[in-house]
C-alpha cells in the first residue's frame, strides 16, 4: 500500500475569478495559507468572498513529486499566468480567466510520477475545501 | 530498439546542418567560411596584408604539396624553442581552451610575421603555440593563433583571413567546430582523438553537450556541465545508450551526478549489470528524473549534517538502491569499510532516504 506521506501539498485556489497554483510547505499550514491568501486578495463583498476556496488540495508520496508537478504545470500555463504589477511583470501563480480548473487539473494529471518505477499520481486530498480561518 | 532520442527532429537536432536551429547559428558552415565573415583588420595596413596574401598565395601555388610553408624552410639555430617544461604547460593550456573557447577568442595572441610575410610563425606550430618573444615586436601582425590545431590550419586561417576575434556564435559551437576540424584532419593527440570519438557518441544518441547558459539546462538528452567530456569513451557509451532509449529519462537533462553513477557503475564492475542500471532508472524517476536527483541527495546528505559531495552523491545512491532490493556489494564501490559504515548509516538515518527503500518495497 503506497503511502501519501509528502510534507508539501499542492493547492489550486479559486478566488471565485480566477485559479492560483501553488505548494504549501508543510501541511499543517494549510488553513494559515488560506488564512493570508484570502487576506490577501481582500475581496469587497460578502458574496465575493464566499467564493474562495481551496478548488483542489493534492498529497504526493515525496515532495519531489509535488514541487516537480508543481513546476512543469506552471511552465505549462506560462502564457496564461498573469504579471506582477511591477514594471518587471514577472508571471506570477495566478492564471487569467481563460484558465479553467480542468486545464490546470490535466496538466497536473499529465506529469509522469513513478514510485519504485511503476507510474502513480498525486493524491486528491480535498475537493472544493475551505478551512476553518479566523479573520 | 531505438536508437536516439526521436524528439530531435530534423527541425531542432543540432548534428543535423540542415535543421532549422543550425541554419540561424551558422554552424552548418565550416570554421573558415565563419572566419571569413569576420575579417577584423588590426595593427595591418590594407596595403600590407595585400602583400603579405599575395605572397602567401604564390607560395602555396608553387609548392607541391600545398602547404605555403614548411619547417624546412626555418633555419632552427635562428628559432628559441620552448623547453620541456613550458610546452607541458602548453598541453594544459589546450586542453583548458577546448572547454573555453570563448575566452581565448577574445584574447589576442601576437604572432610573429614580419613585414615580408616572413614564416616565424611556424616556430610556433612547430611547438603547437605561439610567443611574441621572437623578432621585432613592430613587425607583429596581431590575431588569433588556434593553437594545436591540425598542420598548416592556423598559417592559413591567420593569413587569409587576419582575424583577431570574432563573435556570435556560441562555446557549443566552438567546441563542436573544434572537434570536428579536428577529425578532419586526426592530430595524433590522444586527448584530442578522444574528444572526437565522445562527440561523435553525442551525436549517434542523439544527445546534445550545450552552452552554459541557463536557458539550456532544462534541455531533453543535454547537458551543460563539462565535466561530461571527462567521462571514459565506453561509460559515456553506455550511459547515452541507455538514456536515449528509455521514454523516460530521455526527456530530462543531464547532470553531473547522472555520469557520476555511471562512473561510479564502470569502477565498480557494474556497467554492463542490468539490474543496477534499471534500478538507477527507477529511483530517478521516482526522483521525478535526473534533474531533481542532485537535489534529492543533497535533501538526504543535510539530514545527517553533511553537505553536498559529488564524489560521495553517486555512491550514496548505489546504497539507496541496495537497500531498494537491487544485489550490490558494497565493498566493490567503497574504497573503505568506513565510507561503507558512513553510507549505511546516512541511509538509514534519513527520512527522505527511508522513503525512497519504502517506495521500491510497497511495489513488490
Amino acid at each position: 500500500m503506497i503511502e501519501y506521506e509528502s510534507k508539501y501539498l499542492l493547492y489550486i485556489l479559486d478566488t471565485g475569478e480566477n485559479f492560483k497554483l501553488g505548494i504549501i510547505e508543510k501541511r499543517e499550514n494549510l488553513h494559515k495559507r488560506f488564512n493570508s491568501l484570502y487576506k490577501q486578495l481582500a475581496k469587497p463583498t460578502e458574496e465575493a468572498r464566499a467564493k474562495i476556496k481551496f478548488a483542489r488540495v493534492y498529497e504526493g508520496i515525496t515532495d519531489v513529486h509535488v514541487k516537480t508537478t508543481e513546476k512543469t504545470a506552471l511552465k505549462e500555463l506560462l502564457e496564461h499566468r498573469l504579471p506582477q504589477a511591477n514594471p518587471k511583470g514577472q508571471p506570477t501563480e495566478y492564471f487569467d480567466s481563460h484558465i479553467t480548473l480542468d486545464m490546470i487539473t490535466e496538466a497536473i494529471d499529465k506529469q509522469p510520477l513513478f514510485a519504485g518505477g511503476k507510474p502513480v499520481k498525486l493524491n486528491l486530498l480535498y475537493t472544493d475545501y475551505v478551512p476553518n480561518y479566523k479573520k | 530498439m531505438t536508437i536516439g532520442n526521436p524528439a530531435f527532429t530534423s527541425k531542432n537536432n543540432p548534428f543535423d546542418p540542415k535543421a532549422e536551429i543550425n541554419v540561424e547559428l551558422g554552424i552548418h558552415e565550416t570554421f573558415l567560411e565563419l572566419a571569413e565573415q569576420s575579417i577584423h583588420m588590426i595593427g595591418i595596413s590594407d596595403a600590407q596584408l595585400k602583400v603579405l596574401r599575395a605572397e602567401y598565395k604564390k607560395s602555396k601555388k608553387n609548392f607541391l604539396n600545398g602547404y605555403s610553408y614548411t619547417v624546412e624552410f626555418i633555419k632552427r639555430s635562428d628559432l628559441s624553442r620552448k623547453r620541456p617544461h613550458q610546452r607541458d604547460k602548453v598541453i594544459d593550456a589546450q586542453a583548458k581552451m577546448l572547454y573555453n573557447w570563448n575566452h581565448n577568442l577574445n584574447t589576442p595572441v601576437y604572432v610573429n610575421v614580419d613585414k615580408d610575410g616572413n614564416n616565424n610563425v611556424m616556430e610556433g606550430q612547430q611547438h603547437f603555440t605561439v610567443d611574441s618573444i621572437l623578432g621585432d615586436p613592430d613587425d607583429m601582425v596581431n590575431c588569433i593563433v588556434y593553437r594545436g590545431m591540425p598542420d598548416h590550419f592556423e598559417l592559413e586561417f591567420f593569413l587569409n583571413f587576419n582575424c583577431d576575434a570574432r563573435t556570435g556564435i556560441t562555446d557549443y559551437d566552438h567546441n563542436r567546430m573544434m572537434i570536428l576540424i579536428e577529425r578532419v584532419t586526426p592530430t595524433g593527440n590522444a586527448h584530442y582523438e578522444e574528444l572526437e570519438r565522445k562527440q561523435q557518441l553525442f551525436e549517434q544518441f542523439n544527445c546534445r553537450y550545450l552552452e552554459d547558459k541557463e536557458e539550456n539546462k532544462d534541455i531533453a538528452c543535454g547537458t551543460a556541465h563539462s565535466s561530461i567530456w571527462k567521462v571514459r569513451p565506453n561509460t559515456l557509451k553506455e550511459m547515452l545508450k541507455f538514456i536515449s532509449n528509455d521514454e523516460h529519462l530521455r526527456k530530462n537533462p543531464m547532470i553531473q551526478v547522472t555520469w557520476g553513477f555511471w562512473e561510479v557503475m564502470a569502477d565498480s564492475g557494474y556497467l554492463y549489470d542490468d539490474n543496477v542500471r534499471n534500478g538507477w532508472r527507477d529511483l530517478v524517476l521516482d526522483m521525478t528524473g535526473q534533474q531533481n536527483v542532485k537535489s534529492e541527495l543533497t535533501q538526504i546528505l543535510k539530514e545527517n549534517e553533511r553537505i553536498w559531495s559529488s564524489a560521495k552523491g553517486p555512491k550514496l545512491m548505489m546504497q539507496i538502491l541496495k537497500e531498494r532490493g537491487v544485489e550490490i556489494e558494497m565493498d566493490r564501490v567503497c574504497e573503505t569499510g568506513k565510507l561503507q559504515t558512513e553510507l549505511d548509516n546516512e541511509v538509514s538515518l534519513s527520512e527522505t532516504a527511508q522513503t525512497y527503500v519504502k517506495m521500491a518495497q510497497n511495489n513488490d
